[in-house]
């Protein structure tokens, strides 16, 4: 019996949406989730619990506003660098990743090595109540978040030096800063302002 | 700005502008807070809790416009397709039901 010859498989998007991208997107649903849960039971405490404005006065409004801006100048530079390496020009697109990565490395730096350290200091530390409990917990998380997104644009970039070509990784690896950014976005007001 | 990357076209926005535009709105939250927290110790308890709560909407609100400025443009979602809108919304359902949750489990504890 003579047999067709095998048709090559064709790989066919149903979503349209491309692999990298798509799963990106379903892993950032997820951790809307997280961090809707997080921020949510931050609020809820915000409205209940008495001594929230108190004990908020000990952190440190400057360093949190200022890390407001590295994440925010961070995000724009990684999305000039997916616009630049996608338009051909991988120098620019390079160098807006390695600004990325240093405001990112700011922020940790800021958080780890002056913020945490000076807060412990003066015995403000994750057992001192609601709020610090939540506090170390929730910054925490999301510096952890941080620290991969970093890790992630570093190997990008060690890469990409060479003949590697980013391409969608790049953009996978920016969707996930941004979202990032977006959580500092709701825990600097909670935690530092209000 | 629209490129071809990877067989399909990619549109880019200006990423300067929006970056101005969220550091004007954190600028305002700075501002808003300043104001507040100037003058809240002369109030009342009452009217000092009313401005406090006051605040954080307005913050929260603030903390939102921003959000949805990356989402939509450094995050390119209002140049993607319906899928991934519907994938995001579905994940706030979630966290909104979540919410509705403990909110009826912490009115019911407030009123035992």
């Amino acid at each position: 019996m003579a047999h067709a010859p095998a048709q090559p498989l064709e790989y066919v998007e149903p979503t349209g949406i491309g692999p990298p991208k798509l799963g990106m997107w379903l892993f950032l649903s997820g951790e809307v989730v997280l961090f809707g849960g997080v921020i949510m039971t931050i609020v809820l405490f915000r409205i209940s619990f008495p001594g929230w404005r108190e004990a908020s006065e000990h952190t440190n409004p400057i360093i949190g506003s200022v890390n407001t801006f590295n994440l925010l100048t961070s995000s724009m530079l990684v999305a000039l660098a997916h616009k630049m390496s996608a338009t051909g020009n991988h120098g620019p697109a390079k160098l807006c990743i390695l600004g990325c990565l240093a405001f990112g490395i700011l922020f940790l730096a800021l958080k780890w090595a002056m913020e945490w350290p000076t807060e412990i200091a003066h015995g403000y530390t994750i057992h001192s109540g609601p709020f610090w409990q939540l506090y170390y917990t929730a910054t925490g998380l999301h510096a952890i978040h941080v620290l991969i997104g970093l890790i992630a644009f570093t190997v990008i970039l060690i890469l990409y030096m060479g003949k590697w070509r980013p391409n969608f990784t790049l953009e996978a690896t920016a969707l996930y800063w941004h979202f990032v950014d977006i959580v500092w976005l709701f825990l600097w007001p909670l935690f530092y302002l209000s | 700005m629209a490129a071809e990357h990877g067989g399909h076209e990619e549109h880019f926005p200006n990423y300067l502008l929006i970056w101005f535009i969220l550091l004007v709105l954190t600028g305002t939250s700075i501002v808003a807070t300043l104001l507040v927290t100037s003058f809240v110790d002369q109030l009342s308890a009452g009217a000092a809790h009313v401005l406090e709560m006051a605040l954080l909407a307005f913050l929260f609100i603030l903390g939102v416009i921003k959000a949805s400025l990356v989402v939509a443009n450094f995050m390119h979602l209002k140049f993607e397709r319906k899928f991934l809108w519907a994938l995001g919304l579905m994940a706030l359902f979630f966290v909104g039901f979540f919410l509705a949750g403990t909110f009826f489990d912490l009115t019911a504890t407030q009123k035992q």
